[in-house]
Parts: C-alpha cells; structure tokens; sequence
C-alpha cells in the first residue's frame, strides 16, 4: 500500500515535471492493479486516475500541464534531434518560448520527412533499442525507433488499459490476428496479457478459416474460459473473417468471443454489425499510430473519437494550409507525443493523414473532458479524398452481402465525378447497382457512378488492406495425420 | 485497583469491539483503486508504532495533544465519511474535536476523558475496519501482533519507556488510552492494544469465517478479563504489556484456523460469501474433463473425422480440425463446450 503509493507520487512528480519516467513505477503500478484485482476483484475508486485512464482534469491545470509539457518536448527536440535543430534554427525559433497559443509557430512535420531518414528524428540522449515498422499499407512502411524504457512504459500502460478498459482477467484468452511483423503491438499484447495471467494465443493473419478455426477450438484448459474470449485484429481482417463465417455457416455459438478490439483501419457501421452477429461478442475500436504511442484515441458511447491529452497535444488541421479545421470541417490529426513518455524518436506537430471531422458543437458524452472527432474518416490523398471518404464509401459497400469482404473498390476520375469500381460476387442479387446508387445519393456522396465488376482483373488497381498481409501455415495446404501421443 | 474500573474498562473494549465488527459489516470503506497490504506495509506501521512514544517524551505536552488531536480527527473525519458524506463528517470531527479541547481547557477532566474514550472508539473502530476491508489478511495482522507483542515486552515490561509514555500523556486531551480512571496506575488500555484487540477479530471474519472472529474476539476479551482479574488480586500492580499474551495468541490461532481452512480467503472472497478460499495451484487436480477425453467411452452415434469432440468421456463430434470437430458437437445437440483430441 506504502509502496505503491509511492510509487504513483514519484511518477507524478516525473510527469508534472517532465522528468525521466522509471519504468519500473509504471511497472510497479501495473502489477499492484493486477493483485488488487486478485485480493478485490475490482479496482478501487477513482480509478480513471491511473495513468492513461483520462480522468476529468481542471481546464486550467489541463492548459499549464499542456503548456508545459509542449515545451518541454519542443526542448527536448530541438536539443537532441537533427531534423527539430535545423528546424528551429532555419525559423529562430526558441522552444522555451513555445505556448499552447504559439506552437501553430513550429512546422507541421510531413510523414515523408521521417520515413525519409528515421534517425534525423532519434534522440541522441536516448538509446535506442527497438525498430517497429507501420505496415506501410500507403506504399513505405514508417519505420520508428524505440528506447527500452519506451517499451516498457508502454507495456506498463497496455497491462493498465487492458484491465481497466477492456476488462481483461487471468480466466480470460487474448488471441492476436494482426500481422506477425507488427513487432510493436505484438508486444504490447503479449506483455500485457500475460502479465495479468490471461492467456496470449499468437494467431497472425493467416487464411481467414484457420483462424475461424482455432476461434472456435476449445482450449481446455483449467481456470480459463473454454474458449478464447477476446480477439485483436484489423478491420479488414475482421472483414475477411465475417465473409468466411457467413459463407460456411459459422455460427455465434460455435465460438466463446466476448470482445473483438479493432484497429488500424477504419471500422465501418455495416462491418461492425455484421462482425456482432457472426462472433456474437462486443466489437470495439480506439485509435492508436506507431509513430504517436501511447497518444491515441478511444471511442466513447455517442460515437465520437476522444483523444487523450495525457500524453499529446492534438491539432485537427487543414491538410493543404495547415489551418485549424473550424467546428464540421474535415482536417487531419497532427499529434505531438510529449516526453517523458516518448524520449526515442521525438515528433512535433506530426501529420498522421488521419482525416476525421470536428464536431459541430461540444459533446455532451462521458468523455466530454477529452477533445473530441468523428471516427476516422480516411487517409488523406488529395482533396478528393476528403470530399469521398474512406469511410463513407466503406458504409456503401460493407454493408452488402453482393460485395465480398474485404470490400475491393478504386475510384478513378470521371467527368462528372469520380468513379467508384467496385468488386462484386459473381453471381450478385438483382438491383445492386440500383441499391448502391439510391443510398450512395441519399449518404450525399459526390459521386460521377458506379460501375460494378466480377472480375478483379477487369477493374483499376484497389488499394492494398491489411488483410492483404497473409501469413502462411502448412496446415491449411496439409491436413494434419498424426495422432495424440506421436512424435509429430 | 477498583474491580468496577476494571469491569468498566472490559465493558469498553467489548463496546469498541461490538462496534468495530458492526462497522465492518455494516459500512463500506473506500480504498484507493490500487494497492492491497503488504508485509512492508506491517513493518512500516511497527516502526511508526514504536518511534512515536520516543518521540512524544521528546515534545511539550501541548504539542503531544495537537498531533493527537489531529491524527484523532482524521481517523473520525474517514470512519464517518461513508455515514455522513465527506463535508458532515469533517464538520462532526472538527466540532468533537475543538469540544474536547474545550473542555480541556475549561477543566474538566473527567468529560475529557470520557469524550477521548468515545471518540477513541469510533475511530478505532473505523481504522480498523479500513485495514480489513484494505486487504490486511490475517496472516499480515499475525505478524503486526507478534511484531508488537516483541515491542510491549520491551517498552513496557523491560524499560520504562510507556511508563514515562503514560505519565506524559494521562489527563491530556486526546491521551492515545482508553481510560476508566486516572488513578496510579490508570485503569485503561493503551491504543495499540485496543486496535488489535478491534481488528484481528475482523481480519479473521474477513479471512476465515464468523467463527474465527467470534473466538478472535473472546480470546481478546479473555485475555483482557484474565489480567484484570490479576490486576483486582493485586497479584499485578504496574503497568502490564498486555500484547505480549494477546500477540502471541493471535499468531497461534492464525497458524491453526490457516491450517484448518487450507488457506486465507481473499477479500472478493469473503464479500461473495465463499466458505473457503480457492485451493492454491499446487493442489489442483488433473481436470477431469480432459481426463475422460483421453479415454472416451464410445460415441453416440458414429462420427468421423481426425478431431474428435468430447463431452462427459463420450464423443459427441468429430471433424477435419479442432473447430470443425467442436463445431460439428454443436450440431449434433451438445450444448456445453466439449474437449477436442485427435483421433
């Protein structure tokens, strides 16, 4: 108890004051949680005081603490990063001088500038340990360098989060259907999960009917559920799992999911419940990008996205004049992750190309403290992708059963308009084309047509989804023979 | 001493106890959302527990009443907050307090004593309770009674350092002694053992059931009875270190009621009214669920596959992969999950 307490004073004052995190508070607090959950059964009160757990905060500490916390990383930027020093001094900018008011003074830094050269962004007080790469679904992959105590402050956070926010307990099975590759969230599930005495189950994703396959394995193992309860994956994937369970008759109670957590890509509605119905469990989705962790968003019960302000300041921007976007207009999320958190690979005022709308007026939701956005609307590409988003035309298309999942779309340009393409089955029901144009008008989408193919060969290139990122097994190609008790 | 002052006092320490387990039982303490005891959380208390009476004979009385008075409105402000909400209780504790200082001032010692012994109550009452409902087990109240029962015998029984502790803090406001008289020796029980008297009895319940807090309890108040009864005999006429019977006993009834239920039960536990605590992981038996899917008594009707599904010792599925065999169970009426095995 004295401990512990302690412990949460000293990361405080770290936070309060910018300092160094010791990973091993972090850690501390996340291994007193999990054996308050053994003695307890619950958390105690005031529980969205632990880190990362957005609790209400004065608006006036919120603005000295952002403020502060600003500063500190502009200084820290500007002291030991290549890119942020030439930055700084081709403007004379002085980050000690920084404000919430004038920080729009700093450039907004372009993905390409990263991507471009990873250790201009590299603290050279740090010592960096970890390369985790996007999955570059845009053509690069980012990559983005790591500290050990990054790593382990994140964990830290995740083990806190998965408690507390997903409810994760040790009788429950946490299986991972992202890519194997994603070496940074891997991780953080792994370490996380194991660490409050759940079960870890390392699918990545492979043929959409093995994974409905082990989903649906008992597991058999004392203290735990009989099945795996709760599932990681990308919508996409997601996506390719529900078309593989509705077209061989899987059936909800076949498996024991209680909770599907989404992210990565945008999650539409149509997608969501179609994925409810299948699985029969809670689907989710948060935001959350390698290169800004642990900032990230999560979605409260009104639908908005709130973004966390502990651990980075968040700009909704015109994405051609770096303008703040005003209330109802479509900007993107530039994110400046503050340190103590990250003290690796230091970014100011990044544009994620995450396009989402502002809210017209305040929200009025349980997270009302916490600045919010729509749901992520798409990447930005140029400014049709703002007028047709991501997200809309995933609306239109997922929510037909005609159209296969993932749904495979390409808009080109047209004289009225652009052109949506879509990948349909071969044999589709009649009035698909007529269904898509009545609810693609009625949704307001400025589009010239839509022109429906069977053949993916016959229509423009499609963009590349995560489920594209298909892992190989040998059982899907080669039944397995032997039996209990033999070697193999 | 005057057998009715020692009757007196006895009645008391049944009163703090009564009211200790009605406030266990009947309010629920808040906590803060992490953190349980722990065995450095004891030693801190004992080394908190045995500076303080060095550093009290080191400060004017004045001062000595002035932490005691604000330790004491503290522990009434937490006991009376669940009852009272947050603000009403900080106004009672104020105004007990600044009454009994009052009083003090107006001289009147025996309305002194008697407020301090009924707010001594409450808040023992209270801070015992916050320490049970905390997480504090057993075994950790264990180790603070056979802690102090060391510390009693020292400071009380071989050095004079409570005798001079007392003598600095008798008549005082807010005196940490729960006293029926003033007389030489005073006919009262020192805090420390008033606490352990009010909380091992609640940490019992908590850990082991109502029968272990019903024989905490009266082994503490048999304890009690027992010295008074010497000290009526005059058999003892100093001040005695009363936890160095009470600790030891407290540590030996852990040792058997553990021994007995195979264990502490947890606090979520003891709230979902389980009789007994989960057995550890190294008395678990092999499940016996897998045990009968290794032999399987036959199926109930044929069923192909490389999978096999099984449920009560009998295949009820069977498909190309574990899924398929658990799903292929489904459709044929199982209704619980079965154990899959190859073939």
């Amino acid at each position: 108890m004295f401990g512990t307490a302690f412990r949460q004073l000293r990361y405080s004052m770290a936070i309060l004051r910018n300092r160094r995190i010791r990973p091993g508070d972090l850690e501390r607090i996340a291994r007193d949680l999990i054996e308050t959950l053994a003695e307890f059964g619950e958390p105690g009160e005031d529980s969205v005081l632990l880190p990362g757990q957005s609790g209400a905060v004065d608006p006036d500490v919120r603005r000295t603490v952002t403020a502060r916390s600003l500063r500190a990383t502009a200084r820290a930027a500007v002291r030991h990063t290549p890119y942020y020093r030439r930055a700084f001094e081709d403007l004379s900018l002085d980050p000690d001088t920084l404000t919430p008011e004038t920080w729009e003074q700093v450039p907004v830094t372009p993905k390409s500038a990263l991507r471009g050269l990873p250790a201009a962004f590299v603290s050279a007080a740090s010592v960096p340990s970890l390369m985790a790469l996007t999955t570059g679904t845009s053509g690069t992959p980012t990559s983005v360098w790591f500290s050990r105590a990054e790593v382990e402050v994140m964990v830290a956070m995740s083990t806190v989060s998965a408690v507390l926010g997903m409810g994760l307990r040790p009788r429950h099975s946490m299986a991972y259907a992202g890519c194997s590759r994603a070496t940074l969230p891997l991780l953080n599930v792994e370490e996380s999960v194991t660490r409050i005495g759940a079960a870890f189950v390392p699918i990545g994703t492979v043929e959409p009917a093995v994974t409905l396959d082990r989903l649906a394995a008992p597991l058999g193992l004392r203290g735990k559920a009989p099945q795996i309860t709760h599932l990681t994956v990308a919508a996409s994937y997601l996506a390719a799992l529900v078309e593989e369970a509705e077209r061989h008759d899987w059936q909800a109670s076949d498996f024991g999911l209680e909770s599907v957590g989404v992210g990565g890509e945008v999650l539409s509605e149509p997608l969501r419940r179609r994925a409810e119905a299948v699985f029969g469990a809670r689907i989710t989705s948060s935001y959350m990008m390698t290169e800004t962790v642990p900032s990230g968003g999560t979605v409260c019960g009104a639908g908005h996205l709130h973004h966390t302000t502990e651990f980075g300041h968040l700009e909704v921007l015109d994405p051609q004049t770096w303008e703040p976007t005003p209330p109802g207009g479509v900007g993107v999320i530039v994110q400046t992750p503050y340190v103590p958190y990250r003290d690796c690979t230091l970014l100011l005022r990044y544009d994620t190309g995450d396009l989402v709308r502002r809210p017209e007026t305040g929200p009025e939701c349980e997270l009302a403290h916490m600045p919010a956005t729509s749901l992520i609307l798409g990447r930005w590409s140029g400014p049709s992708s703002r007028a047709v988003t991501t997200r809309s035309l995933l609306e239109l298309l997922e929510a037909e059963p005609d159209i296969p999942l993932p749904a495979r779309y390409a808009l080109a340009e047209g004289s009225g308009g652009p052109l949506l393409h879509v990948l349909t089955r071969r044999r589709t029901g009649a009035g698909l084309l007529g269904r898509l144009e009545d609810r693609a008008t009625a949704a307001g989408l400025a589009l010239g047509g839509i022109v429906l193919h069977d053949d993916p060969a016959a229509m423009p290139a499609t963009g590349p989804v995560r489920a594209d990122l298909r892992e190989h097994t040998f059982e899907s190609v080669r039944p397995a023979a032997a039996t209990l008790g033999s070697p193999a | 001493m005057s057998t009715p002052a020692l009757v007196g006092l006895n009645c008391c320490v049944l009163v703090a106890m009564v009211a200790g387990a009605a406030c266990f039982h009947r309010v629920r303490m808040p906590r803060p959302p992490v953190g349980r005891y722990e065995l450095s959380d004891i030693s801190v208390m004992c080394v908190v527990v045995a500076a303080a009476p060095l550093l009290y004979l080191l400060l004017p009385r004045a001062a000595v009443a002035c932490v005691f008075g604000l330790v004491l409105c503290t522990a009434l402000q937490f006991t009376l907050a669940p009852l009272t909400g947050a603000g009403r209780a900080w106004l009672i504790a104020v105004a007990a307090v600044a009454a009994n200082g009052v009083l003090a001032l107006l001289g009147r010692p025996l309305a002194v004593m008697v407020l301090t012994d009924v707010l001594l109550v409450v808040a023992v009452a209270g801070v015992a309770t916050m320490w049970a409902q905390s997480g504090m087990r057993s075994a950790q109240a264990a180790w603070f009674a056979g802690a102090l029962a060391c510390y009693d015998l020292v400071a009380t029984g071989l050095t004079s350092v409570m005798d001079r502790f007392a003598a600095q803090v008798m008549g005082l406001p807010f005196a940490p002694l729960l006293a029926v008289t003033r007389g030489e020796p005073p006919v009262a029980v020192g805090l420390g053992d008033l606490l352990l008297l009010v909380l091992f009895p609640l940490t019992a319940v908590k850990a082991f059931g109502r029968a272990a807090g019903i024989l905490a309890a009266a082994v503490g108040l048999a304890v009690s009875g027992a010295v008074s009864v010497l000290f009526a005999r005059g058999v003892l006429t100093d001040a005695f270190p009363l936890l160095t019977v009470l600790g030891p006993l407290i540590v030996v009834q852990h040792l058997v009621w553990r021994r007995v239920r195979g264990g502490e039960r947890t606090t979520a536990e003891w709230r979902a009214g389980r009789p007994r605590p989960t057995p550890p992981a190294t008395a678990a038996e092999p499940d016996p669920a897998i045990l009968g899917a290794l032999r399987p008594a036959g199926a109930t009707e044929p069923a192909q596959g490389e999978w096999l599904a099984v449920a009560d010792g009998r295949v009820v599925g069977a498909g190309a992969s574990p899924g398929r065999a658990r799903r292929d169970a489904r459709l044929r009426g199982c209704d619980c999950v079965p154990v899959v095995r190859r073939a």
